[in-house]
């Protein structure tokens, strides 16, 4: 059984414009110990899908099973126990982190409420946290206003790290770092997923690192997956569209002062396309694409691809 | 370049925090229609030159030396009724977290609005038409639409892209973007990055980056500035630079990307780190970074820090150590 699994999972947002379709039906799963790396467009539903996991953003419709216990039939109280298991790193360290609260405060706040050691047991706990993200000691008595936009992740990720949760869902959580914090980071959750059997959701626009990260991806276009995929198949072999557009449009040295390959009009939630959601700015789009919406379907083993020509996107 | 002044030129910067210097003597120059690049750890002072600049310092953060020329003028020595004339119209900058720096309470069509009326004098119904017109520059779906909306109702992709709607309004001479498109997908970064670039052509615009992503400074940056706590260890056209670092911290800092990895995952490969962390510059009277420094000799330890020396083809660099013997392993 999976650790998470996620069925028809819908966020609409109702606006005084109509109904925003954030996240409009999605599946998915992650194995105990399982990294699964989410990318997609900005404003795709990356974010929501990810608060939606841990109850901070309304399910519309479909279910949210932790552990085989579906969580959206729970009331407040009964999700309780759930919660200490599943963290998120917040893609906005500075708007999650409270400014009236030093480091410590704000690390102890956590264990304090489940009631996790004596005062002693939780200063040394603090400590620890503060040392595993490379921060300084005297980070305990200071404010986040006096941390660096990178330091301040890294208290957000001590933060998720203090309950030691079987699940993280991390938004963008090494995206302000440099490469070489990035790079302890990294080997902190791969060593964190190890040795206590984590899993990830890691949202993330940085290719090379989810790449790099994660045991399978799955790639998001306008509340919906259009494909899925272990990262080296992904990568070795595109077989949607808007896929080969993202890999294509990572930043490269080599194509100096050259723009983007992916153009045409950026769709709206409130307005989603007929057909296929990505047909308005797709090349292989054909009259099929305009009128009936691809189902997934399973291509190789543990492929999953949403699109009508697959076949011929994948040898173009 | 005898005889001709930059755009900017910062000779000297230096900004203190009690207890903390945040910016060490820092130099140098953004010619107009030149991209510069900021790379370096996190926390090494890159937004507190971006902010002192823009004499937008946290209160606790002061000048303590050094001045910044733009167009004929010191930054440093400006009032700040000068100051504000400057701001938002000759120089505009993008700042690193997009939700703190918008208004919770107005929508961003009033907030894109409100630059207009201020620095062009627009009316009313002129800046929402103008600001309709900048949202759709910067790719906001919807933009006639859009414009209505309160900085929460979008995602921090589209949060990031009212920003520079808002730093481009007045067609600045100077654009300080401070890591303007972390928070964008790739294919959105590029399009953002290609108007940029744009208005630094059409323009004339000088563009100070501040960035992460070594893959941005060798597509689109003319000159890198390595920084290393609160100091520029290193500079020279990102071609060169990338491809044979000459200071450790960033020889560090380009082995520490998981583009090393080449394509392998996380099982095969581990990311090397530069063990130790930045922390560990504090007091030192030398190079900062000897604490980390696997090259490190006693010399490199004693005050003052390593002098900035000129090399070849345009680049500079602060470690006497290996300056002299080609680039570190
Ligand atoms: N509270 C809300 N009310 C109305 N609409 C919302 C709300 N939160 C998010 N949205 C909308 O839902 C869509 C998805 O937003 P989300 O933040 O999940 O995107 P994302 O994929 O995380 O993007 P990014 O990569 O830019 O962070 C966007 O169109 C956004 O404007
Ligand atoms: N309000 C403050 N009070 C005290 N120190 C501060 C304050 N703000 C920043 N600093 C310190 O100044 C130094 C430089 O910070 P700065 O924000 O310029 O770093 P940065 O290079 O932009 O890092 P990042 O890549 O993480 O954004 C840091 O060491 C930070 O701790
Ligand atoms: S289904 Fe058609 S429009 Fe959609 S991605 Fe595939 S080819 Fe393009
Ligand atoms: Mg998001
Ligand atoms: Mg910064």
């Amino acid at each position: 059984m999976s650790l998470l699994e996620l069925r028809g999972l819908a966020v609409h947002y109702a606006t005084a414009r109509g109904t925003l379709h954030a996240v409009d039906g999605v599946d998915l799963d992650i194995a105990r110990g399982e990294t699964v790396g989410l990318v997609g467009e900005s404003g795709c539903g990356k974010s929501t899908l990810g608060k939606a996991l841990l109850g901070l953003a309304p399910v519309t419709a479909g279910a949210v099973r932790f552990d085989g216990v579906d969580l959206t039939a729970l009331g407040a109280r009964a999700r309780a126990p759930f919660r200490r298991r599943m963290q998120m790193i917040f893609q906005d360290p500075f708007g999650s982190l409270n400014p009236r609260h030093t480091i410590g405060a704000i690390l102890d706040a956590p264990l304090k409420v489940h009631g996790l050691g004596d005062r002693a047991a939780r200063r040394a706990r603090v400590a620890a946290l503060i040392a595993q993200v490379g921060l300084p000691p005297d980070a305990v008595a200071r404010y986040p206003h006096e941390f660096s936009g990178g330091q301040r992740q890294r208290i957000g990720i001590a933060r998720a790290l203090a309950l030691e949760p079987d699940l993280i869902v991390c938004d963008e959580p090494v995206s302000a770092l440099d490469l070489s914090i990035q790079a302890q980071i990294l080997n902190l959750l791969v060593d964190l997923k190890r040795d206590l059997g984590l899993a990830y959701l890691f949202i993330s626009h940085d290719l090379g690192v989810v790449r790099y990260f994660a045991d399978r991806v799955l790639v998001m276009y306008l509340g919906r997956i259009v494909e899925s995929a272990p990262a080296a198949t992904l990568w070795r072999r595109p077989m949607h569209p808007y896929t080969r557009a993202l890999i294509a449009a990572v930043p490269d040295p080599a194509r100096r002062r050259q723009a983007a390959p992916l153009a045409g009009d950026l769709p709206s939630p409130q307005d989603v396309p007929t057909g296929c959601r990505f047909h308005p700015r797709c090349p292989f789009a054909t009259e099929l694409c305009r009128t009936t919406e691809p189902p997934p379907r399973t291509l190789d083993d543990g492929h999953d691809v949403a699109c009508h020509h697959a076949e011929t996107v994948a040898g173009a | 370049m005898v005889g001709t002044e930059p755009l900017l030129r910062i000779d000297g910067l230096t900004v203190a925090f009690p207890g903390e210097t945040a910016v060490r003597d820092l130099s140098l120059a953004v010619e107009a229609g030149q991209t510069v690049a900021i790379v370096g750890e996190s926390g090494s002072g890159k937004s507190m030159t971006a902010l002192a600049l823009m004499r937008l310092l946290p209160r606790s953060a002061r000048i303590t030396g050094g001045s910044a020329r733009f167009a004929g003028r010191d930054l440093m020595a400006l009032d700040e009724g000068a100051m504000r004339r400057v701001r938002g119209r000759e120089i505009a900058m993008i700042f690193q977290e997009p939700m703190t720096s918008l208004n919770p309470v107005h929508t961003i069509g009033a907030q894109v609005a409100e630059v207009l009326r201020l620095h062009e004098g627009l009316g009313r119904a002129a800046a929402r038409k103008r600001a309709i017109e900048l949202l759709d520059l910067v790719r906001i779906a919807d933009p006639a639409r859009r414009v209505d909306d309160y900085p929460h109702q979008l995602s921090g992709g589209m949060r990031q892209r009212v920003m520079i709607a808002i730093a481009v309004a007045c067609g600045p001479k100077l654009l300080i973007a401070d890591e303007p498109t972390t928070a964008l997908d790739v294919t959105i970064q590029a399009q953002v990055l290609d108007l940029l670039d744009r208005l630094r052509r059409d323009l004339s615009m000088g563009l100070l980056l501040i960035t992460h992503d070594l893959g941005i400074v060798g597509q689109w940056a003319d000159r890198v500035v390595v920084m290393y706590a609160g100091r520029k260890v290193e500079e020279g056209p990102p071609g060169a630079l990338l491809e044979a670092p000459l200071h450790p911290y960033t020889a560090g800092l380009l082995g520490a990307s998981p583009r090393k990895a080449e394509g392998l995952g996380y099982r095969e490969a581990r990311l090397a780190e530069i063990p130790g962390s930045i922390s560990s510059a504090r007091g030192e009277a030398g190079c900062a970074f000897a604490p980390r420094c696997r090259h490190a000799i006693a010399s490199c330890r004693a005050a003052p820090p390593p002098p900035l020396v000129a090399h070849a083809d345009g680049r500079m660099v602060a470690c006497p150590v290996l300056a002299g013997s080609g680039a570190p392993s």
